[in-house]
């Protein structure tokens, strides 16, 4: 697969799966790119980890103003066109979460494509909307809805942040399995922090990602009080 | 119940109605969003109101008419948003009715931007309203925290007949945590026998107004609720003090900056310093006792704020002189960096030798 349109609830961590996925997808391709199309959060965006990425080797399409931070209207660079139809760029789409945030990929739909395009749909088991097969369900058909793509994949991101345990990402892998049966949509990927990823038993479904927390800064991880 | 995962606004909204609030109107502006999407969503399932307003001064005109008919009732805007609301807030105090407000507040002066900032505390415990008004101001800094006080302020301002607000700068709006919904401590409340719910023809009609033609009426009124603050002061002033007992260096820090502040005082420990924090849980009322309990052990206090310095000046009331004051901060949306309020200690710490 070439291009990842990466969806889900928001909330359940896509922009920082999207950054950890692109950092893997770089050490298996030359040539990978990050486009963030999220129009609806105005903090905590995939493409403020610019620097990181470009580190790294991996191109970031964000908005036509050019600043990452601070800017809440929704204009996407059409940038975004160049990778996806160039034949040969690994691509990260990180969409705006809920059907409103995917709604936006229907505008370049045309362009992806599809044959070598995989798109996820994160899920997050703690996240009040998504704690029952049902609600995961109504978000994918939303999300399907709204941008006129099929889910292809489901991705396990069960998580409390920092504090994550084991036998939560395991009752996400449940729920995700749950789903699995019902809408035949496979479980594509688990992501955790890696004590958790290192803890997991073998029969838990997906690859494993792996996830460094990069867009938390670190006071933000000793809300021990919490 | 289990441990969730929530954006602070949406915790926020869900903790409203969770302390019993179904009256909501706002009208929307980053990096607040979430609570009015939430209620929208979420306010006609619970048997409660949502509206979007035509704008903040409508929405406040109408938290201050459904207050005074005896709602829970909330809105919630973000820094200029807020400055529009405070003629209203002004009516509701005087006419002594209760309601919560939330600011998530952004980078300032006038449309300013929409990142994070703390340039509302002169706005938030002065008021840019007119007359002597005060009400509580809770400064949660984690959403945990946000959680339990927006749910207990619908019943301390019910108690108090008096507004309560909650400064959130916009990371404790915007940032994710996990939380859990437990029981709001409860107070014994008086009926709402002043509330215009109709008379049914069996008593006088109540009134809610805040005019006072005549000038001793007025200030009897004045008298009156100025003696609610002071109890206010006595009873619900809220402060964290954080490594404090043997502190030579005393940071003051609220919201998202206590949380910079207490890490830069792992840092400062680290290397020897004995660095604290008091952290004011109310900005109004401010933990003034807090700073009178500090012992000729400290040999200087800061006031770390992402502002350009507000709370500075509560905190250079609360030392009355007996401490060098000194003040660190950002501004603009720019969040404190950890490194750099270390520094601003150290230098301070050189200073005053």
């Amino acid at each position: 697969m070439r291009v990842f349109v990466v969806t889900g609830h928001y909330g359940s961590g896509k922009s920082e799966f999207s950054v950890n996925l692109a950092l893997v997808l770089r050490s298996r391709e030359q040539s990978v790119a990050l486009a963030d199309v999220d129009v609806v959060n105005p903090y905590f965006r995939s493409r403020e980890q610019r620097a990181l990425l470009e580190h790294h080797g991996i191109r970031v399409i964000g908005n036509t103003m050019g600043v990452d931070r601070g800017v809440d209207i929704p204009a996407v660079s059409a940038d975004v066109y160049g990778p996806l139809t160039d034949g040969t760029t690994t691509t990260v789409i990180d969409a705006g979460g809920d059907p409103v945030g995917a709604r936006l990929l229907g505008s370049f739909r045309r362009l992806i494509p599809l044959n070598e395009t995989e798109v996820l749909c994160v899920v997050n088991a703690l996240r009040p909307s998504t704690r029952a097969v049902d609600g995961v369900i109504e978000q994918i058909q939303g999300i399907e809805t709204a941008s006129g793509l099929r889910i292809s994949g489901l991705v396990n991101n069960t998580h409390l942040l920092e504090h994550t345990e084991v036998e939560q990402v395991l009752a996400g892998d449940l729920l995700c399995g749950a789903v699995t049966e019902q809408t035949g949509i496979p479980v594509r990927y688990v992501a955790a922090v890696k004590p958790v990823i290192d803890a997991l038993p073998d029969d838990v479904a997906g690859e494993r990602i792996t996830i460094g927390m990069h867009l938390r800064d670190a006071w933000m991880l000793t809300a021990k009080e919490a | 119940m289990e441990k969730v995962l929530m954006k602070g606004n949406e915790a926020i909204a869900q903790a409203a109605i969770h302390g019993g609030c179904r009256y909501f109107f706002g009208y929307p502006i980053t990096p607040q969003n979430e609570i009015p999407e939430y209620m929208s969503r979420e306010m006609p399932k619970v048997g409660g109101v949502f509206l979007q307003a035509e704008s903040e001064v409508a929405a406040i005109n109408m938290v201050y008419g459904a207050a005074g008919a005896g709602a829970r009732v909330m809105t919630s805007s973000s820094s200029p948003g807020i400055a529009l609301k405070q003629e209203g807030i002004s009516y509701i105090v005087g006419s002594e009715v209760p309601c919560v407000i939330v600011n998530i507040s952004r980078g300032g002066p006038g449309l300013g931007g929409i990142q994070p900032s703390q340039a509302d505390y002169y706005q938030s415990t002065r008021g840019g309203g007119n007359g002597d008004y005060q009400f509580i101001v809770f400064a949660p800094a984690n959403i945990q925290e946000a959680v339990d006080l927006t749910a207990e302020a619908f019943e301390i301002a019910d108690f108090y007949r008096n507004p309560v607000m909650i400064l959130g700068d916009g990371m404790i709006g915007q940032m994710m945590e996990p939380v859990v919904f437990h029981e709001t401590p409860k107070r014994t409340l008086e009926p709402k026998t002043w509330a215009t719910t109709g008379t049914k023809g069996t008593r006088k009609p109540n009134i809610i107004n805040s005019l006072h033609l005549d000038p001793a009426d007025l200030e009897k009124h004045n008298q009156h609720l100025q003696r609610k603050y002071q109890t206010m002061c006595e009873k619900e002033t809220r402060v964290e003090h954080y490594q404090l007992d043997d502190a030579e260096f005393v940071f003051v820090a609220y919201g998202t900056s206590a949380r910079i502040v207490k890490n830069a005082i792992g840092d400062l420990r680290a290397r020897g310093i004995k660095a604290g924090l008091i952290r004011p849980i109310t900005v109004w009322p401010f933990p003034h006792a807090s700073f009178a309990a500090l012992t000729d052990r400290v040999k200087a206090v800061m006031s770390v704020e992402m502002s350009c310095g507000q709370m500075i000046d509560d905190v250079r009331i609360a030392t009355a002189g007996r401490f060098p004051v000194g003040f660190h901060g950002r501004s603009g949306g720019m969040i404190l960096v950890q490194q750099e309020v270390v520094e601003a200690c150290e230098t301070m710490l050189k200073e005053v030798q």
